[in-house]
């Protein structure tokens, strides 16, 4: 399964940004951050794929986005670009 | 779970199984809940602040507590037992009270951050000078070296009694002969261990003892306890009021008042009082013995799984009940959300015990934890057993 991951430096906004996520209906898990992703905050929230793209629309649009990394087994994960989201940089162009 | 033993209710749905207690013990002991809603519902008064019905209440379920803390950990005198927010209050309290400008600790190796961070704090305004007993894997810690390490000025002994990284029980009674020896006191912190291990403070000649309501006590959160022997004084942790000596503006110097100003967490200590009853009754040896009985059964089945990595003691009697792992060079973040995908719920990470890890060399990559409660079964550890094997088998690639 594939998981897009949100990490953050502080945490607070991960656990604003899984409230958040909450609050729009969206489903998002905090989990341990992966120790090979740096990192000041000890969670990340975790996204399926098919959640990822609105997700990140409001995690963007309340100023509560970190570093994004996908991962195919949740095990391995790469740098994600936000622009991987199609919409989602220009809906909030100067937000 | 089993009914055996009647834990308390049980929110937590039944296909999740709960093996953090090392972090904060679930469930509480039998009458815990009770005792909590019965005093916030019936004892309106405020300890030590009135004599009326309530506060009367409200003094004497302190001081029941006190006792009881005695009677556990075979002190005589109950006004050496002050209440604190939990162990790293109490920690705080004895290591900022005692120590003195220029002063040096010994400490062990394997101290959580409660007394780690504590003791940087204070090597940085206070001057205090800091040495760690060398920690030799398979071997431990070896009492005889405080001998070789003490200094003209050195104050203070202090030791975990079990770590909370692996659960390895500490010497702390030979720790504390040495320490007495070379005319130092002891403090022992037993955040793992109190209610779970004997720790007979005056006979074993310790000094001062630290221990939380919320974990192997199995009382509520924001409860904590400072045991002190009489005649060894300590800065007040802060002052205000304390109910008595209202005359004076400075803090009274009887004990427990000396280190108690404010309103007491009175619902949380009458949720310790009922935990400290059902342990007198259930005995510390009982709980023990289940105890090594589930946890002989976890190591020798751990010590199955191909690929997993057991850290500490093999043997449980040389340990509490948790015990750190890891699956070959998997981050123990991916193994914890694998294990709660499965209903499982533990600890990945530091544990906020840096020491301890750098003993282990597990400093940058943590561990996964296993700790365990009174109230689980061996069908529990045989599921968890389970889940991590299928997980170690993904990782190394066995099907």
């Amino acid at each position: 399964m594939t998981y897009v991951l949100v990490t953050y430096e502080r945490a607070h906004d991960a656990m604003e940004g899984a409230a958040t996520l909450v609050d729009a209906g969206i489903r998002g898990t905090l989990i341990p951050r992966p120790r090979t992703l740096t990192a000041k905050c000890g969670v990340a929230l975790r996204l399926s794929v098919e959640d990822a793209p609105s997700a990140i629309k409001v995690l963007r649009s309340e100023g509560l986005l970190g570093d994004l990394f996908v991962s195919e087994d949740g095990r391995k994960w790469e740098a994600l670009a936000l622009e991987s989201f199609e919409g989602v940089k220009s809906d909030n162009a100067g937000a | 779970m089993s009914a055996e033993g009647e834990p308390e209710s049980r929110n937590v749905p039944d296909q999740l199984l709960y093996l953090d207690n090392a972090a904060t013990s679930y469930p509480k002991a039998p009458g815990v809940v009770e005792a909590v809603v019965e005093h916030l519902r019936d004892i309106a008064g405020n300890a030590g602040r009135g004599t009326h019905t309530f506060a009367a209440m409200a003094d004497r379920l302190l001081w029941e507590t006190r006792r009881e803390l005695g009677a556990l950990f075979g002190t005589r005198e109950a006004t050496r037992w002050a209440f604190t927010l939990n162990a790293t209050d109490a920690l705080n309290a004895a290591l900022k009270g005692y120590l003195r400008p220029g002063d040096h600790v010994i400490a062990s190796p394997l101290e959580h951050n409660a007394v780690a961070r504590c003791l940087r704090h204070l090597e940085k305004t206070r001057d205090v000078k800091i040495t760690r007993l060398p920690y030799v894997p398979g071997m431990g810690v070896d009492p005889n070296d405080v001998a070789r390490l003490v200094r003209h000025n050195t104050r203070l002994v202090v030791a975990v009694h079990a770590s909370n990284v692996t659960g390895e029980i500490l010497p702390v009674r030979e720790l504390a002969l040495e320490a007495h020896n070379r005319g130092l006191t002891i403090l022992i912190d037993a955040t793992q261990t109190a209610g779970v291990l004997d720790l007979p403070a005056e006979a074993w000649g310790l000094d001062m003892v630290a221990c939380t309501g919320h974990k192997s006590l199995l009382g509520p959160q924001g409860t904590g306890a400072l045991y002190v022997r009489p005649g060894l004084e300590l800065e007040p942790p802060r002052q205000g009021g304390t109910g008595t000596q209202s005359e004076r503006d400075e803090m009274p110097t009887d004990w427990p008042e000396a280190m108690e100003a404010g309103t007491m967490n009175g619902p949380g200590l009458a949720g310790l009082l009922a935990a400290l009853r059902w342990l007198r009754r259930k005995t510390v040896r009982a709980v023990r013995e289940d105890e090594l009985v589930l946890m002989r059964h976890l190591i020798a089945a751990l010590a199955e799984i191909p690929g997993l990595h057991i850290y500490g003691p093999r043997k449980a009697e040389d340990r509490t009940g948790l015990v750190s792992v890891n699956i070959g060079d998997e981050d123990p973040a991916w193994a914890a959300t694998e294990l709660e995908a499965q209903g499982i719920l533990i600890r990945s990470g530091l544990h906020c015990a840096p020491w301890a890890h750098q003993c282990l060399g597990t400093l940058k990559r943590g561990t996964v934890r296993l700790s365990l409660g009174p109230f689980l079964t061996a069908d529990d550890i045989d599921r968890a057993v389970a889940a991590l094997a299928r997980i170690a088998a993904v990782a190394v690639g066995v099907r």
